[in-house]
């Protein structure tokens, strides 16, 4: 009986200096970055070349607000180039005027089947609902093309 | 004879106390090992997508006979990203008694930070396990591991006395 008594004894002051002790567990975390790109479009566009000026050529149809892009990038030194999918019919071009991201530079450029610089200099990006501006030309010779001609405009965002 | 019962009284009572360190506990429960989270996609327009895991799950008896807590801390030369843990203890049931405390921000050489809180020190409250929730991230503007090299972190969990 004096046994089982002792073995449930008050607390010691060893018991507190006990209380001090730690213990640890370590884990090993690796947070790895991957480099990310990635561009969308959204809207759809309809130029239509209607009017002239007595004396002068076709005035040029513009859309700036019906289309937007949208870029992540945590890389730099990148760029965005766009094409056509096929070129118009002899005297109807198409220009393109993308607003560059902060610290970028764009141009407006005449748009083929060969891709062209757009916007250059892209550096770290993450921003939405920037505008493109088409233009569409048209000269005098161009044959009318009734329904309107359908083309893909194809950005694709790359190294400078 | 008196003297030699006196002895015998203090070596059970050192075996006692022997038998109550012992039944302290800290342990993973599930993983431990190493984890490698990768931020790796974004939509178009946003800041990257953060990576999570949650496959870490800690165990603990605190049997301390005084309220304890768990703490975090990190070490990571070099960092370039954000690294974030919580740790995620079910409200009810088996998962022990305590004070969960917000996500904490894991930075390099950072001082011991509370994760969990006010243990008890009786049953059943003291015994309990909770999940480990890692969440990384990283801006654009925070580059990518190819200009900077992955972060790796040795994070530390220390269980104390509080």
């Amino acid at each position: 009986m004096r046994i089982s008594a002792a073995q449930t004894p008050p607390p010691l002051p060893g018991a507190i200096q006990l209380a001090a002790s730690t213990m640890t567990l370590s884990q090993s975390i690796t947070v790895s970055v991957q480099q990310i790109n990635e561009l969308s479009i959204s809207g759809d566009v309809n130029l239509v070349v209607t009017t002239s000026t007595p004396g002068s050529g076709l005035l040029p149809a513009v859309d700036g607000a019906s289309a937007t892009y949208s870029l992540t990038t945590n890389d730099q030194g990148k760029k965005i180039v766009g094409s056509l999918d096929a070129s118009f019919s002899p005297g109807i071009s198409l220009f393109l005027l993308l607003e560059g991201p902060l610290g970028s530079t764009s141009s407006q450029q005449l748009l083929s089947a060969s891709p062209i610089d757009l916007v250059t200099a892209i550096g770290y990006s993450a921003e939405s609902d920037l505008t493109l501006t088409y233009t569409a030309n048209a000269t005098v010779d161009a044959a009318p093309n009734g329904a309107g001609e359908f083309r893909t405009v194809t950005l694709t965002l790359m190294d400078n | 004879m008196n003297h030699l019962r006196y002895s015998t009284l203090l070596l059970i009572l050192f075996v006692a106390f022997r038998q109550d360190a012992l039944a302290q506990e800290f342990r993973f429960n599930a993983g431990g090992g190493p984890i490698t989270l990768a931020v790796q996609s974004a939509i178009a327009g946003s800041e990257p997508t953060d990576a999570t895991d949650s496959s870490t799950q800690l165990y603990w008896d605190a049997n301390f006979g005084v309220p304890t807590k768990i703490t975090v801390s990190t070490v990571s030369i070099n960092q370039s990203f954000r690294l974030y843990v919580r740790l995620n203890v079910p409200s009810q049931g088996l998962g022990g008694q305590g004070i969960v405390q917000p996500e904490i921000e894991l930075i390099h050489n950072m001082a011991d930070t509370d994760l969990f809180t006010d243990i008890p020190s009786t049953l059943p409250g003291r015994q309990g396990f909770g999940t480990l929730i890692y969440r990384a991230a990283a801006t654009v503007a925070e580059g990518n591991s190819n200009e900077h090299l992955d972060d790796v972190h040795i994070v530390t969990y220390t269980f104390l006395a509080q």
